[in-house]
């Protein structure tokens, strides 16, 4: 095993509950994403455009999707001589075994795998957020302000900031303060749960955590109160930029149309960091003579034979003549049938909108779903 | 299909197809949106679970390796046999399909398959070999060709045979110094040898001069060509890029087109085919054209019957076109 300076953990056990029946059966990272992607491609693209190349999947959750989306992770070029990305579920040691209790809990089980890369910091990661950034610099920033646990914080409107675990700073950036979901905020710095730890520092407490039986083992409940109560060194990196966590139906819609827009802060197409992810093989979209595409994002092995307009089209999807696609996100291989409407919904991966059918009414704030 | 190879050799000629083939071979000429030329034959190969493939170059090789790599994309990576390209060595004849396989003799007599398949790079169909390689064994052919069963029954340029048989033509023709092709070898040969033709039902184009290229690309835009072309059993592999989906902005229109992944469309195309990345902005208006790769249509441009080649930029309010049977094919990296 080579020696790294960082190793990666990417948190993507959890199921997500509140995306409904689009993870019924797979894990909330797996959920597809912007017409080619699944959630977790973002986070295991900013390692790989980061320079990171050991990172360790933490799964639980119904895997099996999001382990063969994995693969060997020659996606992002992670399918390397030493390191790589590695899929880790929990296992049963000499003593026993048990599920992920919590965030904390589930990097607590896999502190030997990272302890044969012997990192000086780990790098925690969640594995359902949509955002790019360069981890790179935010380990500089770790190094610079000499700091034991770095959290990365963005910015939020200070009426959703009861929503978050929100940190209060000092004039260098030091966390003085945390709180979980406040009632009443006294900053709008919201952690992202991104976290960088001196290995050292992690393996204390989290074995102070796992003795103390009342905790939940979750990171922003448990164990980083419990490192600010300790005083240790806690730094607060500043992010600026696009940054969803897209947990709720109504949160993955709003942020696959944010990519419709040209300034809504996240770019596909930006070539300087570009979210790599499976390709298809399939010929490229056939858009007919009578259809009509606005507003949209469609990709390969398509065939658009009626309306398309504000919406995105996973690969190999089907609108049939007539009908009308609006505000609505058609995923993979989704067939929508002759003179079908379909308005402000996500149609899942294979369905069938059949022909003449009305699905949604963009009156609602409401988003349909089929599937 | 573990006892059979698959050997392409890339002899065509490329005077009729001069400005898409000033650096790259025939078989490496981006057609249909997203694919090479070479993408039909080889996956052809592949599909039929052939797993030695060779491809014996001429020259101008270079985009051909790029494309290809180790042939992970088209599953040739594997731990036996896999994709060999095998470039021409100096001093040894070029001139034909069999003087063309003389310069890697050792690897034809290496490999441990029993028959081969031969087939060019230049070639647009679907095709699995299975049923004609267990014709060509059940009827004890000598050799099989392969001819269309559309139309006139052309032949497809695809032999089926012993590689004993192949290496006999080889080593014969080293002995005389004489260098006919395959084809007018077996024409020679034909009463000692059982010769049998078999035929292909299913779309089928042989890409040899740029009116060919041009017909048969916008022939793409038929669905019934779709269909026969990319069958989800049989699918056509080729190299994948990083590009985001297509985008269609406000001002997007497009008709009866095929559009590839990371083109930003704000204009007008029409029957047309648009290659990755490739840009048309505001205003602009593209008919009846084949543009490739990350060429860039400016705002208020009009292209008409014309073939771009990678790369190509045409500044704003400025107009290209061609005639429909004489479209006008553009160089790559050309800027308008």
């Amino acid at each position: 095993m080579g020696f790294k300076k960082c190793v990666a953990m990417v948190l993507a056990g959890g199921q997500g509950s509140r995306l409904g029946t689009l993870t019924k059966r797979i894990a909330k990272p797996a959920v597809p994403f912007g017409g080619k992607y699944r959630i977790i491609d973002f986070t295991l693209s900013n390692c790989a455009n980061s320079g990171i190349d050991t990172v360790g999947v933490l799964t639980q959750y119904n895997p099996l999707v999001l382990n063969s989306v994995i693969g060997t992770g020659s996606h992002w070029g992670l399918d390397v001589k030493s390191g790589g990305v590695h899929i880790l579920p929990p296992y049963v040691k000499e003593d026993g075994g048990q599920w992920y209790k919590g965030t904390a809990n589930a990097i607590y089980q896999n502190l030997d795998f990272i302890r044969q890369y012997q990192p000086q910091q780990v790098l925690v990661l969640s594995g359902d957020h949509i955002y790019k950034m360069d981890y790179s610099l935010m380990l500089a920033y770790h190094l610079e302000k000499k700091a034991e646990v770095t959290i990365a914080v963005l910015q939020v409107p200070w009426q959703d900031a009861s929503r978050f675990g929100i940190m209060t700073t000092d004039a260098d950036g030091k966390i003085v303060e945390f709180a979980e979901k406040p009632a009443q905020p006294k900053s709008n710095l919201a952690s992202m749960g991104i976290y960088i730890f001196d290995l050292d520092t992690l393996e204390r407490f989290l074995e102070a955590d796992e003795k103390d039986s009342q905790s939940a083992n979750d990171f922003g409940k448990n164990v980083i109160p419990r490192m600010l109560a300790n005083e240790v060194k806690l730094q607060a990196y500043p992010f600026s930029g696009y940054w969803k966590d897209v947990g709720t139906i109504h949160s993955l819609w709003e942020a696959n149309m944010d990519l419709l827009q040209s300034d809504s802060g996240i770019n596909l197409h930006d070539p300087s960091w570009p979210i790599y992810s499976s390709t298809p093989d399939l010929p490229p979209q056939y858009v007919n003579g009578r259809a009509a595409v606005l507003n949209s994002f469609i990709t390969e092995g398509c065939r658009v034979f009626g309306r398309v307009e504000g919406s995105i089209l996973f690969p190999g999807v089907t609108v049939a003549a007539e009908a009308v696609v609006k505000d609505s996100i058609i995923m993979a291989g989704a067939t929508i049938e002759k003179g079908a409407r379909v308005i402000k919904a996500i149609v899942s991966e294979g369905a069938r909108v059949g022909a003449g059918a009305q699905v949604g009414t963009g009156e609602s704030t409401d988003i349909a779903i089929v599937g | 299909m573990q006892n059979v190879m698959g050997i392409i050799p890339l002899t065509e000629e490329d005077q009729l197809l001069r400005e898409i083939t000033y650096d790259r071979p025939v078989a490496a000429i981006p057609f249909g949106g997203r694919y090479r030329l070479i993408d039909f034959s080889l996956s052809n190969l592949v599909n039929t679970g052939i797993i030695n493939v060779s491809i014996f170059t001429k020259g101008k090789y270079r985009s051909l390796i790029d494309h290809l790599g180790t042939g992970k994309e088209w599953g040739l990576q594997g731990k036996r046999d896999g994709l060999f390209i095998l470039p021409p060595q100096q001093k040894r004849p070029m001139g034909n399909d069999l003087a063309l396989l003389s310069n890697h003799l050792d690897y034809l007599k290496r490999s441990k398959q029993e028959y081969v398949i031969i087939t060019k790079g230049s070639l647009v169909c679907n095709i699995n070999y299975r049923p004609f390689i267990h014709q060509h064994q059940e009827n004890k052919n000598d050799v099989t060709i392969i001819c269309s069963g559309e139309g006139n029954g052309e032949f497809m340029d695809s032999y089926i045979m012993a590689k004993a048989l192949l290496v006999d033509f080889i080593y014969n023709s080293m002995v005389q110094q004489e260098w006919k092709d395959l084809r007018q070898m077996l024409a020679d040969s034909a009463v000692d040898l059982k010769i049998n033709k078999l035929f292909h039902r299913g779309y089928f184009a042989r890409i040899d001069s740029i009116a060919s290229y041009y017909t048969h690309s916008m022939g793409l835009l038929q669905p019934e060509v779709q269909q026969q072309l990319f069958d989800n059993d049989n699918p056509i592999y080729t190299k994948s890029k990083d590009d985001g989906p297509a985008r269609y902005k406000a001002g997007a229109q497009v008709r009866n087109s095929l559009v590839a992944n990371g083109c930003i469309i704000d204009g007008t195309v029409e029957n047309s085919i648009l290659f990755r990345g490739v840009k048309v902005e505001q205003g602009a208006h593209v008919a009846n054209s084949i543009i490739m790769a990350k060429g860039v249509i400016g705002q208020g441009s009009v292209v008409s019957n014309a073939i771009f080649d990678k790369e190509v930029q045409v500044g704003r309010n400025s107009t290209v076109s061609g005639h429909s049977d004489r479209p006008v094919a553009v160089l790559k990296k050309t800027v308008i």
